[in-house]
Order: structure tokens, then C-alpha cells, then sequence
């Protein structure tokens, strides 16, 4: 492994010395090319198209007027290619001679069918999706700018079908559980890896030496928020990342950051952009029981945020500088969930000569937000209020007092992140490219969660306690990427790519505990009579390289082979280079001559295509080591066992096998994609139990097999389209049943969850399905108290996905609307049992009567009752825009948004998005409901002023 | 054009000789796959095993703390001391005939879980795998280490053979019962008093050795460690300490400090809760009442009441002069009778006793605490006794109030846990219908939970305990007597 890492460096440094060698702008005899870009239908300028010289570096976007000019082009013969989001791609063959201009116009067709859109997401190089053997789905520009969202799991919400990415709460801080295609892993977290720029970034949460909040963990996720995304692409595992090898089992999401030259810029003048929004965020309080906590707990927040863009430059050196500050109020009482987040953000290319460039983006993140004791922790203000009648009067004769006392103890964290990125590209020659890559992301938290003095005994800590984490997070990601583009042999074409990648994670935690303050008024660990020190620290290396093979055949038959090999220092230490393959195809049917033309009035465009591939899930670091612990007690070290060790341990494997179509129908005014997959993991990690009797506890093994399958179909549909009409209906629907298919014979065992009706990994049953007594119906149809225990109810729901529309009016006012939904999935109610515990009638009426007095029902008998149906139908997003033209130079864009505000089809008893308590290790399955501080209904108001 | 690809060409020649050139030198600098495992890999352990000998007591002492713990917890659950009120406690154990071996509180593996049986074994492998290898490999190890790490064994075969009726005690072989297991727990208890020189670890070993001759039945054994004991520390008492922050004492969170009420005590037995209140306050394993309280049971199964009534009344007088503390119960509980003007009958024939309820929650006034021991029988009581039952009957009561909150009722009421289904499981040569997989529960104990129910009957001011447990000991004690 060290070898080819020394290899890749040779080649990546080499290639960079030679091309920083070459003269930048040398070309004497050039010329330019100017043109307009229209849409062919109204006859209206395109605003943002891209125009690219194909071979080259050298090209150009349209401005406000839909003109583009590309200068200093060698003089030559040139195919010249404009692509836009929702529109056919259009290709010319020019000739461009020293000292002229030549103007090349284009009225472009739209299309629902984004068949021509370029993708370079896990097939090595940039390719049209036209030929891809399995799905990519983009995230477009116009889509970003739509939203409201601060942070990419937000963004994420409902976008792609098969996508999950569900808030567990509204407290900031806490990412998305996301999810695509199931869950793969019995043990590891569903989140996809994600890219920056190229650049592998932090994705974790649930920190190891973090205070536990209760059941609300702090998430990377939450402050991944980066200034200026262009573009982002998204595999949801399967064939099509298997190019990412043993980490890509959930998928892959790239976010590409735009360097200036996007969004109607005109080249040479700098650009600026004002923006403020401000608005409301107001608790849900749909599932909230006691209207003292509705008074007394809950506020409305109030949000204001500002952003200062500047993008400029020219077709050789264009910029993107931004910077932005948002602050929230928070919703709960006293503002104890304020949110600030600062980000900047830079983006800069610079042609270095027609066969290079150099990209690079800086983004910085401060993040700093409070939260407070939450969901499954005793001392819970929320608990409290719902279910434990401390405020009661036959508990307290002074509730105001004890209300102040349980809001005292909260959290703050204080995130720094920075993210850089330089990607270099060299094309010696046409038909051979090169991408260099190489950055980091560095993230820092300083979690302080502190129970001041007045708090001892609801937090049973006398004198109370501070609790500091520090979490020091870097990964150095470096990248090649090769592509060779083979003479054609007849009718078959071939492109070669070929690459490397490698990232090393440093993982560091340092944490400092303070109990016992002999006064209130300070949170300084050194002003505790009791302090405690704790360290974890984690390394990982990963590196691999990958060839693929793309075979055109007639340019209507796509073959797609490609291999990759990775090492990992998780691997044990028998295990070596893992392999995985991948093969597709596709094939464009509608472009074939026999197609026929009556069809293709109804089904314009149609391709079919298959894959399959393997892609992998790498175990944590260092589970592979048989370890041993030393833990204090009274001040001595004692030894004892930790870790079995396993030699052997490699990554899950998930091969899958993809089928499905692409088609255009009506003029390719309706799209629809679809897809059947099946995925299957083996080598599965596992708890296997070792023998008690030798003292190791369990230790994580390749044993298991889980399998997920499903459809997916997507659907865009341009309904109206007039001069001053413009309608685009979508949505999606995405399957996915999922099974452990074998144990490896090792037993059944809990991954959350609690004593009466765990959550269970069970062969046979969907992970996370629940243990839960079901009260017997005895012969006469009678309850006796009697019950079996039987699993039951999946934590996945089976159905999901998104509808939504975009209606322009008039040029000036759009309209979108955006829902996602879930079905087929049940969450476990626990708030009822909880108030059941404190004797609320509404629960417990709940619980079945027994006719035998002896032997009534409770919520441990009866566990199954609890089991609630987690359907919904939520509108997620609501926005309209408006454009006013006359005001200012440039106009002024007004947006009006709401968010979570409607929600249909629920139970009435809890929230049935949120999770009240975490699984245990890195899985996080969800389907937990409690008193949970749900994601608030958001009202956001804002003016941008392009000067 | 030529010119170019010959300038093109010795540009590349020169970057890659000057580049060559680099990374000869600086692969040391650039090569990212080097990762270490900073925590004790078992490399690291075996290469600096010298010194090994004082963590592994340590290490020892902690982890007995640690399976105690978990054991006093989960035995009084499952005994009738306590009735377990949420849920976070295995919801079973308070019904013995229904707890399996795939228990949510018994089972599991792993430094984190809750098992007692996976913490004994843990503690008796730690003891196997200092006596086998560290103290072997450390040149510096003491005769005391040794001692002690022989003790430690001991104890977790001696508290293995108290709640498990067969279990395996080493890898890659099956069961031995808990007879067989007590008489190693002996030798080793043997091995430890003749490598010890000092006082303490001699009476520990003298307690533990008339307690596991207790188990393992042999009578004249265990009279004659008991009387040792006595010789040798009248008063002895040994508890487990807690570590506020490393190792807090759980049983003191599940039974007052967590506001949930996990943990009630059965009403005949108010008084004594709580008897650990912090999360430092330590628990009794080996105190002298016992060895008074072996020697009676010694004269039961002699047929010699006089001795038997002698060494009860010795008990008490014992008991009687540990330490009394206070505390502020403050605590409103739930399902918990509160009214110190209560009586409560042991069972609904037997006559109403005072005293046994405290008043607790928001205003109280403090409760008595006896950390170590307390009895509500005086020695009085003991006088009066005439017949065999009510002398055995009293005899496992003094037990149940003098070893309160110490993981001892269980064991008396003749319980035995069965080996957890992670150790049948994972170990092919004891699976799952071996000896010891299942509970054992004797045939005098009530059916479903009822062995700690009880009525309050608050306009008449009594609390009536469905059940005896101690006259049901006494009227099947053939079916549970040592000797």
C-alpha cells in the first residue's frame, strides 16, 4: 500500500510541476466567440446556461441577457456545447480564427428528461447520465437557491427519492438520520459519505466521551453548512459507488461549490448580492398534553439572518466570496436554544492555460448553539412538564421556583470548521484528462453541559457538575482521477478511467468533568472540588485505486466494468486488499432507427439499464485489536479485558443488483425514472458473544446477512408551459423492505430500546423490529391477562417520498410547494407509557381490561398496544418568490417561506419523524417516539438585493 | 510545434528526476497509513507485564465491586426484598419462574452490561488470567498480590455457587455444579490464608471459607471457619467500596437517588431502605454476623436449639452495635405504604408489628439508616422461641434483615439464576439445556409476583403482606437446607 501511495504522489506532483511550468495565457493567435442562449419555445433569454468548448478548459455563462463570450481561444475547429437544467443539450462545430469573432446562438428545448446532464459522481470521470447504468440523482442550482435551508442534511429533505433524512429533533445541533435503500449495517450508522469539493468531511455524531443529554446527540451534520453549493450529486449505494469502495455502502453525496461563473454573471464586473431574512419559528405542538407546557416551556423564536455575496472575475480567473450570519432565538423559554451560526466562503478558478485549471474553496463554520437536558434523561425540563407532575401542586407548593431550577441546566457548544479543497485538472491532450485533489476538513467542538449548584438534587450531583468535551476532527483527503478517452474502432467508442484515493481520519477526544462547586455563579472545571480527566482517540487510513472501462457502442449501448481495490487500517490484521467489482448497462432504445416514430410522440427518449456492483462499510478503528482496560478506582488503575480482537475483521460488503428505465414522454414534458433494486449485505458485522467464561465480552464479526429491495420511481411533469405559465409537477415513491436474511448462528441481540420491548436484530425480521408482549385473545374471546411475546413492527418505513410543484407566473412570481411522506413503518409510543407510569387517564385508557382480576394488563404485558403506525404526510416547505423589477437597478427578489407547518395522517399520541432515544453504537434506526421537542414550524421573510 | 513537444518533453524529464529526488527523502514526511492504537493492545500488556501484579488487584477489587453490585441489585429484584416499579429494570425478575436465559437485565457480555454472571466469570477469568500470566511474567509480585488474587478467585466461585446451580469455570469445558465450584472456591480461599500476612485478608478468607462450606453442605467445615473467624475478628466487616466517579454504587441509584422509584422495598422490610443512599456509600460481603448466623443453622440441622438460639441472639447483639446513620428521604414513592402509624402483618395470620414503616417524602424528618446491619428482632424474641419452625423461620429472617440489600435473599429462598444465553450461546462446549440454563425456582415460592405482594388496608391501618416467606422457608426446609 505504501508503494502506490508513493507511486500516486510521484505521478500527482509531477504532473502539477509540469503544468506549473506552463505559460498561462501564451496563446498569441486566438480568437472569441459571443452568442445569445434563448429558449426555443418563448423566445426568452437563458440566464445561467453553460457554454464549453468540449476538449477544453475555455468557456463561458450566460449573463442576465443570455449572452456568453468566450475569449482567447487558440485559433482551431471546435465542438462547442451549451448545457441548462431542464433543457436538451445542444452541440455546434465551429471554427475559430486568429483575430475574429465568430457569434454562435442556441435555442435550447426544454425537456423533464435530464438525460444530457453531465455527472461525475462514482463513474471516474464527467459523464452524460445518458450513459450511466445506474442512477444518479443531482441536486440543481435553481433547487438550492429555492430553499431556506442553512445546513445539507436540511437541504437534503425530500429532494431525491429513496433519500431519507429525517431531523430527530428540533433542537439545533442534532443532524438528520439519514438514510437510503434500508439499512444496510446491523451496527454502523446509515449516514452516506460525503464530499465537499472532492474532499471526504465529517459525518459523525454521537460523540464517545460527550455528556449523554439524553437522547439527542450533537451531529457534524448539523454544521455542514457551506456558503455556495452549485451542484450536488447523490448515489444511493449500490453499483453506482462502488467506485468508493469500502465506504460507500450507504451511498455517496458530493457537494460541488461554485467558483464564480455560474448564476448569470457577467464576466469581468464583480457582482454583489445583499440578502437579509428574518421570521418566526413556533413550536409544534400538536403532541404537547399539559398546557403549562405550552405557557411555560415553549416560546416563538425569532430567526434574522444576512449574506453578502460577491462573485466576479473573467472566463480565466472567477471568484465567489461570501459571507453570512444567522441567529435563532430558539423556542424554548428564556432562549435557551439559540442558534448563531458565521460562515464564510470562498471559491476561486483559474484557468492555467486551454488544458488546465486550478479550483480551490476555503469554507469556514463557526456554530454556536445551546440545548438542554432532553428526552430520555430524569432531570428533562420537557419530562417534567408532560409526564412527571413535578410542577403539580401535590408536588411542589412552589412550581415557578422549580420550574426556573429545572431550566438551569443546559448545554452550549462551539463549533469551528474549515474545509479547503484544491482540485487541479490537466488534459495534456484532448482525449486524456487528470484531476488532482487534495484538502481537508477540520472541525473542532467544545461541548459544555453544566448543572449549576442550585440544580443538585434534580441532577442528583451534589454542588452539581460540569461536564467539557473537546472533539478534534481532521480528515486529509488526497485524489487522482485519470481519463482516457480511446480512438474510436468503428462504432465503438471507449473511455478509460483509472484513479486513486486515500484519507486519513484523525479522531481525537479530550473531556474534563468538574462535580461538587462549593459556590453557584461559576462553570470553570477548576473552581469543582472533584475533577475528572478522559481521553479517546482514534486513527484511520484508507486508501485504494480503481479502474472502469465505458464502452459505447453505436453512442446508444453503454457497457460499464470497473474494479476497485481498498486497504483500511480498521481491516484485521489477516485480512488484505478488498475487491470490488462492478458491471453495467444501458442502452438508449429511442435512439435506435427501428424505434418507431409514432412512438416517439408518446415516449420520446427511453433507455433501459442494469448494474450491479459491490460496495463496502468499514468497521470502526481498532475493533480489530484484542485490548485490555485500565480504569481508575480510588485513584489506582485497575486492569481488566476490553476487546476480543477479531484478525479477520473486514468490511460489510453490499453487492446490488439495479434494473430499471428512464423515459420521456409528451414531447419529454413528463419524465419518469425507475428503479428496482436488491440489495444484500454479507459479512454483516455482528455482536457475537464470546464465552463469558473467559472474560471478553463480545466482539463485532462478519457473520451476518441483511438484505434490502425495493422500486423507486420518479416523476417531472412540465404540465403548463406558456409565455407567462410555467408549471413543473414531481414526486417520488420509494420502496424498500428490509430483512436479516442470517445470523451467521450467532444469536439474536438488542440495538435499543428499552427491557419491556427492545429493539432487536432477529433473522427473519427487518432490523430494530420490536420484542413486545401481544395480550392472548384466550378461546372465548376473552383477555386474561395472558400474552405471548412476539416480534413485531419495523422502525423503516416501507413507503416514502416527495411531491411538490413549481409554478412560475408572469416571470416574476413563483410559487413552490414541496411534501414528503411515510408509511408503512411503526414508532413506539413511548410518552404514553411514560404517562401511563404517572396515572394519566388518556394512557391509560390505552391498555386492554383484563377480565380476570388477578391478572390485569400494564404496559409490560401489553407492549404491543404501544406500537403506533408511523404514517404521515407532511408539507415540508412552502415558498414564494417575487422578483420586483423597477425599484433598484437590478430589481429585488422578496421571498416568503413556511416550513413544517402542515402535517396530515399522524397519530394523534406522538411525533411520528422525531426519535426520543438513541440506538446504542453508531445504527440509529429511529422509530423510538417520546417527549420530544419536535422540529418547529418556520415562518422565514427575505429580500435579496443583487447591486 | 516540434519545438514545444521538445520543451514539453525536458520539462518532464526534469520534474520527475527533481521529484524522484523528494520522495526518496521525504516518504517518512507524506506517508499517511501509519495508525496507532493507543489504548492497551495486548502487545503493549504482554511487553510491559513487569509491575503488573498492583493493577491487576486493583483491577480485582474494581471488578468485584462491579459484579457485587450488579448482583445486589438484580437478586434483591428478584427476591421478595424488593419489587421493581419501572421498567428499566428487567420487568421479569420480579416473577422468578419467568426469567429466561436471554434476561434484559441478566444478559449480555461485555464491560457495560449489567450481568452479574458475565461480571463474575469476568472477575474469576481476570483472577485466571493474573495467576496464569501477569503474575508469572511480573518479577516484582508480592505474596500479598498472589494472596489476593487467589481471594478474588474465590469469591466469584463462592458467589457463582450462591446464585447459579452449574456453570462452566473455564474455556473449552463444560459445567461443574455449584457444589463442585464451592469446594474450589475453597481451596483457593485456602491458598490465599496461607500466602497472607495480614490480619484482615486472613478473616475475610476464614468468612468466605465457612460461607462456601456452607454451600458446598459440609457442616463440620463451616462451623469450624465460622468459630475461627470469631476467634480471629469478632466484629469483622469487609465492604465493597464505590468510586463515586469511576464506579458509583448502582444500587444506590436504582433504590433512591433515580426519581422513577425503580426500586421499593416489601413493607416488612421499610425500615431498612435505604441502606446505601449515595453513590459512595459502600455494602457489606463478609461481616461477622454471619459466621453467628452459620453456627446457628449449624445447631438447627444438630438438633441443639439451645446453640442455635445462642448464636442468634450473638447476631443481634452484633447487629445491634453497628453504626446507625440518618438520612433525608425526601422522595415522595410510589405505591409505598408512608404512614409510620401503619402496622404490617407478615402475613394475614400473623400478628401486626410497629415500627416497621417510615415516613418519607417532601417534610420528613430523617429516617434512620443501618449501613451495615439492622434487625427488628430483639433477643427477647429469640427466648421465646420453642419450635423448630419458628426457630428456622426466625433464623432466615435475621438473615433477610441482617444481609439486607446484599444479594444474599435470593440464594436463601433457594433461587438460582440460570447461565445467561450469551455464554450458551457463543461457548460450543456448554449450550443452551446443559446443567444450570435454567432457573430454579423451589415449589414453595408463590406463582407470578406474588411472593412480595402486599394490601394496605389504610383506614384500618394495616399492611398485610401476602405472604411469609421466611415461615414458608421454614416449613419446606428440606427443600433448600444446606445441611
Amino acid at each position: 500500500m505504501r508503494y502506490l501511495i508513493r507511486r500516486r504522489f510521484l505521478l500527482i506532483l509531477g504532473l502539477l510541476f509540469i503544468e506549473l511550468n506552463n505559460p498561462l495565457f501564451g496563446q498569441e493567435f486566438t480568437g472569441e466567440i459571443t452568442g445569445v442562449i434563448k429558449d426555443v419555445q418563448k423566445n426568452e433569454s437563458l440566464i445561467g446556461a453553460n457554454i464549453l468548448l468540449v476538449g477544453t478548459k475555455l468557456g463561458s455563462i450566460t449573463d442576465y441577457n443570455g449572452k456568453y463570450t468566450i475569449k482567447k481561444i487558440p485559433a482551431g475547429d471546435y465542438t462547442i456545447t451549451v448545457r441548462f437544467v431542464s433543457y436538451k443539450t445542444e452541440n455546434k462545430r465551429i471554427t475559430v480564427r486568429a483575430g475574429e469573432s465568430i457569434e454562435v446562438n442556441f435555442k435550447l428545448n426544454s425537456s423533464a428528461v435530464q438525460m444530457d446532464e453531465v455527472v461525475i459522481t462514482g463513474q471516474g470521470a464527467a459523464i452524460e447520465k445518458r450513459k450511466l447504468s445506474s442512477s444518479v440523482e443531482t441536486i440543481s442550482l435553481r433547487e438550492i437557491e429555492k430553499s431556506q435551508v442553512g445546513s445539507l442534511d436540511g437541504l437534503l429533505q425530500g429532494k431525491v427519492v429513496g433519500l431519507l433524512s429525517y431531523l430527530p429533533s428540533g433542537m439545533p445541533g442534532s443532524g438528520a438520520r439519514i438514510q437510503s435503500r434500508g439499512v444496510k449495517s446491523a451496527l454502523l450508522a446509515t449516514t452516506p459519505v460525503i464530499y465537499v469539493d472532492g474532499i471526504r468531511v465529517d459525518n459523525n455524531d454521537n460523540y464517545r466521551l460527550a455528556e449523554d443529554i439524553g437522547g439527542q446527540v450533537s451531529s457534524s451534520l448539523s454544521d455542514l453548512v457551506i456558503g455556495d453549493i452549485e451542484r450536488i450529486e447523490v448515489l444511493k449505494g449500490g453499483a453506482a459507488s462502488t467506485l468508493y469502495g469500502s465506504e460507500a455502502a450507504n451511498g455517496v453525496i458530493q457537494v460541488f461549490t461554485k467558483r464564480g461563473l455560474s448564476g448569470g454573471v457577467v464576466p469581468g464586473a464583480p457582482k454583489w448580492k445583499i440578502s437579509a431574512i428574518s421570521g418566526f419559528d413556533s413550536p409544534e405542538l400538536k403532541w404537547t398534553k399539559e398546557q403549562l407546557t405550552k405557557d411555560r416551556f415553549y416560546q416563538d423564536g425569532f430567526y434574522q439572518g444576512y449574506k453578502l455575496n460577491v462573485v466576479g472575475g473573467t472566463e480565466m480567473l472567477s471568484y465567489n466570496v461570501s459571507g453570512s450570519m444567522n441567529y435563532n432565538t430558539g423556542i424554548i423559554t428564556d432562549d435557551l436554544l439559540t442558534d448563531k451560526v458565521y460562515n464564510l466562503f470562498a471559491g476561486l478558478r483559474a484557468v492555467l492555460g486551454d488544458r488546465s485549471d486550478l479550483q480551490i474553496s476555503a469554507n469556514y463554520v463557526r456554530h454556536d448553539f445551546k440545548s438542554i437536558f432532553n428526552d430520555n434523561m430524569i432531570w428533562a425540563p420537557l419530562g417534567n412538564f408532560e409526564y412527571s407532575r413535578t410542577f403539580e401542586s401535590s408536588n411542589t407548593d412552589n412550581p415557578d421556583s422549580l420550574i426556573s431550577i429545572y431550566l438551569k441546566p443546559q448545554i452550549k457548544e462551539g463549533v469551528n470548521r474549515f474545509t479547503y479543497s484544491t482540485n487541479v485538472t490537466y488534459s495534456p491532450f484532448e482525449e486524456f484528462s487528470n484531476k488532482f485533489t487534495i484538502g481537508l476538513d477540520y472541525r473542532n467542538n467544545e461541548q459544555r453541559a453544566f448543572a449549576p449548584k442550585e440544580t443538585e438534587n434534580i441532577v442528583n450531583q451534589p454542588g452539581g457538575f460540569i461536564h467539557r468535551n473537546d472533539r478534534e476532527y481532521l480528515s486529509l483527503t488526497l485524489a487522482y482521477t485519470g481519463s482516457y478517452k480511446a480512438p474510436s474502432l468503428g462504432p465503438v467508442s471507449q473511455t478509460i478511467s483509472f484513479g486513486g484515493q486515500g484519507f486519513r481520519v484523525e479522531d481525537r477526544e479530550f473531556s474534563g468533568t468538574g462535580n461538587n462547586f462549593a459556590i453557584p455563579g461559576t462553570d470553570l472545571i477548576p473552581n469543582a472540588s472533584l475533577i475528572t480527566a478522559d481521553e479517546s482517540n482514534r486513527q484511520l487510513f484508507s486508501g485504494g485505486f480503481f479502474i472502469t472501462d465505458q464502452v459505447g457502442i453505436f453512442d446508444k449501448v453503454f457497457l460499464d466494468l470497473g474494479l476497485r481495490f481498498d486497504g483500511n487500517s480498521s481491516f484485521g490484521k489477516d485480512v488484505g486488499l478488498q475487491t470490488y467489482p462492478k458491471a453495467g448497462i444501458a442502452y438508449n432504445v429511442s435512439d435506435e432507427d427501428f424505434y418507431p416514430e409514432e412512438l416517439k410522440g408518446i415516449m420520446g427518449s427511453l433507455k433501459l439499464r442494469t448494474s450491479w456492483g459491490v460496495t463496502g462499510n468499514f468497521p470502526l478503528p481498532f475493533t480489530r485489536d484484542r485490548t485490555y482496560s485500565s480504569s481508575t478506582y480510588f485513584s489506582a488503575a485497575g486492569l481488566n479485558f476490553e476487546n476480543p480482537g477479531d484478525k479477520d475483521l473486514k468490511p460489510e460488503k453490499t453487492t446490488s443488483i439495479d434494473a430499471g428505465f428512464d423515459a420521456g414522454f409528451w414531447d419529454d414534458r413528463i419524465s419518469i425514472e425507475f428503479n428496482y433494486y436488491k440489495q444484500t449485505t454479507k459479512d454483516a458485522l455482528f455482536s457475537v458473544a464470546t464465552p463469558s467464561v473467559g472474560g471478553f465480552g463480545p466482539q463485532e464479526r462478519n457473520v451476518g446477512e441483511i438484505e434490502n429491495k425495493g422500486i423507486e420511481i420518479s416523476l417531472r411533469f412540465n404540465a403548463i408551459k406558456t409565455n407567462d405559465i410555467d408549471l413543473e409537477i414531481k414526486g417520488g415513491l420509494a420502496t424498500v423492505e428490509n430483512k436479516v436474511l442470517s445470523m451467521g448462528g450467532a444469536a439474536g441481540f438488542t440495538i435499543g430500546g428499552f427491557s419491556f420491548a427492545p429493539k432487536r436484530i432477529e433473522k427473519g425480521y427487518p432490523i430494530g423490529v420490536w420484542s413486545v408482549s401481544v395480550p392472548r385473545v384466550e378461546a372465548d374471546g376473552s383477555l386474561k391477562g395472558n400474552y405471548d411475546t412476539k416480534l413485531m413492527g419495523n422502525p423503516t418505513p416501507k413507503y416514502t417520498g416527495s411531491f411538490g410543484f413549481d409554478l412560475n407566473l408572469f416571470k416574476d412570481l413563483s410559487i413552490s410547494m414541496l411534501g414528503e411522506y411515510a408509511s408503512g413503518g411503526d414508532i413506539q409510543d413511548l410518552f404514553s407509557i411514560l404517562r401511563v407510569l404517572y396515572g394519566y387517564e388518556d394512557a391509560l385508557k390505552l391498555i386492554p381490561a383484563s377480565t380476570d382480576p388477578d391478572y390485569p394488563y400494564d404496559f409490560v404485558t401489553a407492549s404491543s398496544v404501544f406500537l403506533e403506525k408511523s404514517n404521515w404526510i407532511r408539507i415540508r416547505d412552502i415558498t414564494v418568490r417575487y422578483h420586483l423589477q423597477h425599484l433598484l437597478p437590478n430589481g429585488i427578489n422578496f421571498t416568503l417561506s413556511l416550513r413544517n407547518y402542515f402535517i396530515f395522517g399522524v397519530s394523534a399520541l406522538i411525533d411520528p419523524e422525531q426519535n426520543w432515544s438513541r440506538s446504542l453504537r453508531g445504527l440509529e434506526v429511529g422509530g423510538l417516539g417520546g417527549d420530544v421537542i419536535s422540529t418547529p414550524k418556520q415562518f422565514r421573510f427575505g429580500i435579496e438585493i443583487p447591486l | 510545434m516540434i519545438h514545444k513537444n521538445i520543451l514539453f518533453r525536458k520539462r518532464i524529464v526534469s520534474a520527475l528526476i527533481v521529484l524522484i529526488f523528494i520522495l526518496f527523502y521525504s516518504c517518512e514526511l507524506i506517508d499517511p497509513t501509519d495508525v496507532k492504537n493507543s489504548t492497551i493492545t495486548e502487545e503493549s500488556l504482554l511487553e510491559n507485564a513487569s509491575g503488573g501484579g498492583a493493577p491487576l488487584v486493583v483491577g480485582l477489587k474494581r471488578q468485584l465491586a462491579q459484579a457485587y453490585g450488579y448482583l445486589v441489585q438484580f437478586s434483591e429484584v428478584t427476591s421478595d426484598n424488593y419489587i421493581n416499579m419501572d421498567v428499566n429494570i428487567s420487568t421479569l425478575l420480579d416473577n422468578p419462574r419467568s426469567i429466561r436465559p436471554d434476561d434484559l437485565s441478566l444478559d449480555g457480555s461485555g464491560l457495560l452490561s449489567s450481568s452479574p454472571y458475565f461480571h463474575l466469570q469476568n472477575l474469576r477469568a481476570l483472577a485466571d488470567f493474573g495467576l496464569d500470566v501477569i503474575l508469572q511474567k511480573d518479577i516484582y509480585a508480592t505474596q500479598e498480590q498472589k494472596a489476593l488474587t487467589h481471594f478474588y478467585r474465590g469469591m466469584a466461585l463462592l458467589l457463582l455457587s450462591e446464585n447459579f446451580s452449574a456453570f462452566p469455570i473455564k474455556e473449552k469445558s463444560g459445567a461443574i455444579t455449584a457444589k463442585e465450584a464451592s469446594l474450589i472456591a475453597v481451596d483457593e480461599f485456602k491458598i490465599a490464608l496461607n500466602l497472607t500476612s495480614k490480619i484482615e485478608t486472613k478473616a475475610d478468607c476464614r468468612l468466605a471459607l465457612a460461607r462456601a462450606y456452607r454451600i458446598a453442605g459440609d457442616k463440620i467445615n463451616a462451623e469450624l471457619e465460622a468459630k475461627n473467624l470469631i476467634a480471629l475478628a469478632p466484629e469483622h466487616l469487609t465492604m465493597i467500596e464505590y468510586d463515586p466517579i469511576s464506579l458509583p454504587n448502582n444500587v444506590s441509584y436504582w433504590v433512591v437517588l433515580r426519581p422513577n422509584n425503580d426500586m421499593q422495598p416489601l413493607p416488612r422490610l421499610d425500615f431498612l431502605d435505604p441502606k446505601c443512599p449515595t453513590d459512595d456509600s459502600p455494602i457489606p460481603i463478609l461481616k461477622a454476623e454471619e459466621a453467628f448466623l452459620i453456627l446457628a443453622e449449624v445447631a438447627i440441622s444438630n438438633g441443639n436449639q439451645t446453640d442455635a438460639k445462642k448464636y442468634m441472639r450473638q447476631a443481634i447483639v452484633l447487629s445491634d452495635s453497628r453504626e446507625i446513620g440518618n438520612f433525608s428521604d425526601l422522595d415522595n414513592r410510589m405505591n409505598r405504604p408512608n404512614n409510620p402509624l401503619l402496622k404490617v402483618k407478615a402475613d394475614a395470620s400473623s400478628p401486626l408489628i410497629d415500627g416497621l414503616i417510615q415516613k418519607r417524602g417532601s417534610g420528613s424528618a430523617q429516617v434512620y439508616l443501618y449501613p451495615v446491619s439492622g434487625t427488628s428482632l430483639i433477643e427477647a424474641d429469640i427466648d421465646g422461641l420453642i419450635s423448630q419452625t419458628d426457630i428456622i423461620r426466625s433464623l432466615y429472617l435475621l438473615r433477610q434483615e441482617i444481609f439486607f440489600l446484599e444479594g444474599r435473599r435470593m440464594s436463601d429462598l433457594g433461587i438460582r439464576w440460570p447461565v445467561t444465553r450469551s455464554e450458551t450461546d457463543a461457548n460450543p462446549y456448554y449450550r443452551a439445556g446443559s446443567p444450570g440454563t435454567s432457573v430454579v425456582v423451589p415449589s414453595f415460592i408463590p406463582a407470578g409476583k406474588e411472593m412480595d405482594a402486599f394490601s394496605t388496608d389504610e383506614t384500618a391501618g394495616i399492611v398485610t403482606c401476602h405472604w411469609d416467606m421466611n415461615k414458608l422457608i421454614a416449613l419446606n426446609y428440606s427443600l433448600i437446607k444446606p445441611f
